[in-house]
Formats: C-alpha cells, sequence, structure tokens
C-alpha cells in the first residue's frame, strides 16, 4: 500500500496534519499520536512529536489537492497572490521589531507602532479575502481567516506578542501554517520557491 | 576563540550584537531537533547552521537558547530572522560559505555593522 495516510481516522490524520505543518508538536494528546507512532509516521520524545520522512511523505500524498482539479486552480490562483503578500507580511513583521537603521523596537512611540499595525491589517484584509474564497472549495483553509483576525485582535488590545511570537498562534505563526498549507496543497517545495525580495 | 582562525563566509544580520561563538551543527530535520533536545545543556553552546529560511520545525530547538545561527540562504526579512529576532537569538542570513563547516567546529560570528557579519572558524 503506498498510501499509508489514506486509511487513518479523521483525528489522526488531522494530528498528522499538525504535527507535518509545525515539524514538531509539544504534547499532542496520545489516543491521536498512537496510531501514528506506530506506523512510523511520527517519532515521540518526551513531550515532543516529530515528524519523520515516512510521515512526511505520506502527508504529502493525501494532502496534495488532484492536479489539474477546478480546487486546485483556485488554490494555485491564491498562491500567485500570496507571494507579494507574504513579502508584505515578513517585512512588516521585520519593521515591527526592528526600526529604521535596525534599531529594537521598543514599542514607546505608538504612531510608530500604528503604522505598521494599519498596514498589517491591510495587509490580512486581502489575505483574508483570498482565503475566504479558498475555503469555499477546500475546507482545510476554512480556519484561517478567523485564526489570523483572533490574533490581530489581541494585537489591537495591546498583546503585542501577538504579531510575531513563536509561542503563541500570532499573526506570524498562523501565517506561516497557511504558508506550509498552500505548499503541501500544491506539491511545491520551499526550495522550489521565487524568492521575493 | 583560539589564535588563529579562518573567515569561511559572510552574511546579513539579523540585529547589531557582540561578538558570540560556539560549536557548529548542521540542522536539517524534525528528527535531529529531537536529538539536540536530549542534550538542552550543549545546546547553549550550539550555533545552528540552517539550509531553509522558512524552516517551521526549530520553535523547540530555538526555545531551548541556542548561542546563534547561521543560515545559507533568505534575508533578515525571512521567517528564520523573524522567529530568531523574537527569541532575541544572534543570526546571520544569507550566508555563502567557503569552506564546509563540519559539525563540531567552532565558529565565531563577528556583527561588524548593520548589514554585514563574518564567520570564521577555528584553525584546529
Amino acid at each position: 500500500m503506498n498510501d499509508p495516510a489514506a486509511t487513518l481516522a479523521p483525528q489522526a490524520w488531522e494530528t498528522l496534519c499538525e504535527v507535518r505543518l509545525r515539524g514538531t508538536l509539544l504534547r499532542p494528546d496520545p489516543h491521536h499520536t498512537g496510531e501514528l507512532e506506530l506506523m512510523g509516521l511520527v517519532v515521540r520524545r518526551g513531550d515532543l512529536v516529530a515528524i519523520t520522512d515516512a510521515g512526511r511523505a505520506a502527508h504529502a500524498a493525501r494532502a496534495r489537492i488532484a492536479p489539474g482539479s477546478p480546487e486546485e486552480a483556485a488554490a494555485r490562483e491564491v498562491y500567485q497572490r500570496f507571494g507579494p503578500l507574504n513579502a508584505r507580511l515578513l517585512r512588516l513583521c521585520t519593521e515591527w521589531q526592528l526600526r529604521p537603521g535596525g534599531v529594537p523596537n521598543d514599542h514607546s512611540d505608538p504612531e510608530y507602532d500604528i503604522r505598521i499595525l494599519d498596514r498589517l491589517t491591510a495587509t490580512l484584509d486581502c489575505a483574508c479575502a483570498e482565503l475566504n474564497r479558498l475555503a469555499a472549495v477546500d475546507a482545510r483553509f476554512a480556519g484561517y481567516a478567523d485564526r489570523l483576525d483572533a490574533a490581530m485582535r489581541r494585537v489591537d488590545r495591546g498583546e503585542h506578542a501577538w504579531v510575531a511570537s513563536v509561542t503563541c498562534d500570532s499573526v506570524h505563526s498562523v501565517w506561516m501554517l497557511l504558508h506550509e498549507e498552500l505548499l503541501c496543497a500544491l506539491g511545491v517545495s520551499r526550495a522550489d520557491e521565487q524568492p521575493v525580495a | 576563540m583560539s589564535a588563529t582562525s579562518t573567515v569561511i563566509g559572510t552574511g546579513t544580520p539579523t540585529f547589531a550584537t557582540g561578538a558570540v561563538d560556539g560549536e557548529a551543527v548542521h540542522v536539517t530535520s524534525p528528527l535531529e531537533v529531537l536529538d539536540l533536545l536530549d542534550d538542552t545543556a550543549r545546546v547553549a553552546g550550539l550555533v545552528l547552521l540552517i539550509d531553509e529560511p522558512g524552516a517551521t520545525f526549530l520553535s523547540p530547538l530555538l526555545l531551548a537558547g541556542p548561542r546563534a545561527v547561521i543560515c545559507t540562504a533568505g534575508t533578515p526579512k525571512s521567517h528564520l530572522g523573524i522567529v530568531t529576532r523574537e527569541f532575541d537569538i544572534p543570526c546571520v542570513m544569507g550566508v555563502a560559505l567557503t569552506a564546509p563547516l563540519p559539525d563540531g567546529t567552532r565558529v565565531e560570528i563577528t556583527f561588524d555593522d548593520a548589514e554585514h557579519a563574518t564567520i570564521r572558524a577555528s584553525d584546529r
């Protein structure tokens, strides 16, 4: 059988997706990872679970949208517009962390911060419009717009970590997962991506 | 750092900081992250060599506080640049290595200015 992920129970498949997108997962529900461990798709060490090469391959086969399908065409269209949005978002996260001249942003200048956050909000608005269209043809993309919106609302309440922290589902964290999800859906490897300055 | 060392590459720092040194280790997969986390005390002395500026699997290792990160591609605006800044971990992006950097090599990174960092390997 060359597609070991095809028969996974829904919860196990969802867990495999999450481990694949994040690379590692801290303290996942053992009920959902047991089967994956037995199949060699993930490895557990203490509290951490990591994807194996076999797990990546199994995920890639099932995550790929059928080539030539209308769903793939829709995803490809969104992916093409994602590139420039991605460059904008990464630049804004960087400017949020560092002011011109490479000075760390100590967030003592509310006008500077508000300028960045306004542009971040505008970028996410563009992305969410795309995502809503995509979610209509592929359910796996359904949650991202809400997750980005939830993170941005926390930022708007003054919780700065929700811009780019890796320890919560910040705007940048969720965006990275979305990026990885798009690459998996279209069978594109990061190495093949055109760098956007 | 030993008295004799050789420049093996330059790149763009993600933020300005003082010189750092440590033991180079090439990290290419989530499984290697698990292996390295078996010895968290050692992680504090490591300079991680990364190929992929969009790597999503490094977070647990970055949480363990490596000395520095060197990435052979990307820019300070890449995912890895943003993430290492969040952790306050010195990082050099877009490094073109002019010599192989085997695991265990002692490396020193100097942050020369906002645009340039230099990586040296100790001659043993």
